[in-house]
């Protein structure tokens, strides 16, 4: 009997470094894995719907441990092949969650992309493999300045990219990476159920909400 | 794919490397991204040393045989003991350095080492720009002498005619790959690696560099090394046997460093002994307050501190003593347990103190550890 010899390619964790060992389950569902076991149980899933302004907003894990720090390597640091990570271990729940929606990333201000070089949330759409479409803008608009006091803060210049596009129909998931008091993610809410599409729901990668960042405001 | 080099670290393993619009990064060393020193930068004319204190006979032997190992281009490492006044030994060296206008670097792992040296440097060349560069504190990088964690080597790039690495047993740089090439990569003259107690890698490291190794076994005050005591305990009473001796030792108003393996021990620990020995502290590197706590104990504030390891090596208080609770943890080496016994007796007038280590049992650590502290002051020719 010929002995068969079969050649793996080794595959090391994008978050540790490691060598990936997988369990023979694993196997089966992922065929190329980016994290490892050990990395995955370190990821605080959360995975929470709320009603806000009567919409459904899923939160999938807490602003804290490992998924903080890629955040911060991630957008600080530009640690670009983190992008994928993020949503790994959710995507089979947001796929069964949300079919034929479209996913609208928050807008990040021009200012801010070109000093990162990338559009965070975009990104990790893209690398997640995610239908998305970057319908919202963030103007970083003289006029902001000439706002003054409690003023300046309330509008943070999010509008849509055309208005003329025909949303009838269309199923929209609005997605951001962190929720900390939710302004900026109320209006950008608002901003997309203007044109009236079919239904509009949050997805939110990772949750800061606390009552005492409201009591600050 | 093709093969991409760090310019950074040096990294050539592909499972580092990402890639940003098709451009490969090095992710290993991402965090460090900082400003790079001004490699223009020039040294101050007329730097000499200026010591208020004589060195030792022996101290003077080894630091003039540094300076010509460093003459004729050779790398250094200096074993000596605890206590032996290390920082002094390299004095001569940076001198002849700063002299010829050579940029000149004193590295160490620990942010704490460096607070504690840089005083001394500035009053041993004090008409030089002394700065220090650690986590937190690195708008200046530009200086005649730079005193710096080692993970801030990465902002100068082979800067350094003469690099100074100070305790290169301790943790974090011990077996880091990443400070290692930065240490690598900001040398382009000699450089000199001080430590207590060197591994067999480091020592034959350093010979395949066209390094030598200088042995010091002698405490610059003549004093003889204090010797540990094993002290066996039994898991239900030790804390009593601990407490025991902790306010033995308080009471003859000597101050206490008490070690601790795990932070969370520590807290236990320090939980119960200070319902019964009042006027203590508990510092690890959690504790955001250990500077002042440090500096309260120092002054006599207070008269002991449950510690971790992080005052293992670089603290210097006058006729401290020593206890060591579960010294049989795997966290102890014996390197560790050497460092912690070296705390004693450092200071002139005040050469002897108690070392005691509670364990469950005498474990091939400790007995390392006595074992070597009885050959070196063997070896120093005092006995």
């Amino acid at each position: 009997m010929k002995s068969i010899v079969t050649t793996k390619e080794v595959i090391y964790c994008k978050s540790c470094f490691k060598e990936i060992s997988l369990k023979p389950l694993r196997y089966l569902i992922e065929k190329k894995p980016l994290l490892c076991d050990d990395c995955i149980s370190n990821i605080s899933t959360k995975l929470e719907e709320r009603n806000i302004n009567g919409t459904k907003i899923l939160f999938l894990s807490s602003y804290s441990g490992l998924m903080k720090q890629w955040l911060m390597n991630f957008k600080e640091l530009g640690d670009v092949e983190l992008a994928p990570c993020f949503l790994y271990l959710f995507l089979p729940i947001i796929k069964l969650k949300y079919p034929g929606y479209v996913f609208v990333p928050l807008p990040s201000s021009e200012k801010r992309i070109q000093k990162r070089g990338f559009d965070h949330l975009s990104l990790i759409l893209q690398a997640s493999h995610l239908p998305f479409s970057n319908l919202l803008l963030k103007e970083d608009n003289e006029e902001q300045k000439n706002l003054n006091g409690p003023e300046r803060f309330k509008k943070k210049g999010i509008i849509l990219v055309d208005r003329q596009t025909d949303f009838s129909g269309k199923k929209i998931v609005l997605f951001d990476d962190v929720y900390t008091t939710g302004s900026t993610f109320r209006e950008s809410l608002a901003e997309v159920q203007k044109p009236h599409p079919l239904k509009v729901k949050g997805l939110i990668l990772m949750d800061n909400f606390h009552l005492d960042s409201l009591k600050m405001k | 794919m093709e093969s991409f080099c760090c310019p950074r670290c040096g990294n050539k393993d592909p499972r580092y490397i990402g890639y940003r619009k098709g451009i490969p990064y090095c992710r290993l060393c991402l965090p460090y991204n900082g400003k790079e020193v001004d490699q223009d930068f020039k040294v101050r004319n007329s730097i000499s040393l200026e010591l208020e204190y004589p060195l030792s006979p022996k101290q003077e032997e080894v630091a003039q045989k540094v300076k010509q190992l460093l003459i004729s281009k050779q790398n250094v490492l200096i074993h000596a003991v605890t206590g032996a006044g290390k920082t002094e030994l390299v004095y001569y060296s940076m001198a002849m350095f700063l002299a010829s206008k050579k940029h000149v670097g004193f590295a160490t792992p620990r942010k704490d080492v460096v607070i504690d040296l840089v005083p001394r440097i500035k009053e041993a060349f004090p008409s030089a720009r002394t700065i220090a560069v650690y986590g937190g504190h690195s708008s200046l990088i530009n200086g005649d002498i730079i005193v710096l964690t080692t993970h801030q080597l990465y902002r100068y790039p082979s800067f350094f005619d003469l690099l100074i690495v100070d305790e290169i047993d301790a943790f974090p740089y011990k077996g880091d790959y990443l400070l290692k090439s930065f240490f690598r990569r900001s040398v382009r003259g000699n450089y000199v690696l001080l430590s207590a107690t060197p591994s067999e890698e480091d020592i034959k490291e350093i010979k395949k560099d066209h390094g030598q190794v200088i042995t010091l076994f002698e405490r610059y005050h003549h004093g003889l090394l204090p010797l540990p005591v094993y002290k066996k305990i039994n898991p239900l009473t030790g804390i009593l046997v601990l407490v025991k001796e902790l306010r033995r030792l308080v009471k003859l108003k000597k101050p206490v460093f008490l070690f601790v393996p795990t932070i969370a021990l520590g807290q236990k620990v320090y939980g119960l002994i200070s319902l019964i020995v009042p006027n203590g502290f508990f510092v690890s590197s959690k504790e955001e307050e250990r500077k002042i706590a440090i500096q309260r104990f120092k002054n006599g504030e207070l008269s002991y501190l449950v510690t971790t390891s992080i005052l293992e090596r670089g603290v210097t208080v006058r006729d401290l003593q020593v206890l060591v609770y579960q010294a049989d943890h795997v966290l102890y080496n014996q390197a560790a347990l050497v460092q912690i016994a070296g705390r004693v007796g450092r200071k002139i007038g005040a050469t002897s103190g108690e070392v005691i280590f509670f364990a469950e049992e005498e474990n091939k650590a400790i007995k390392g550890a006595i074992d070597e502290i009885n050959r070196y002051n063997k070896r120093s020719h005092l006995l």
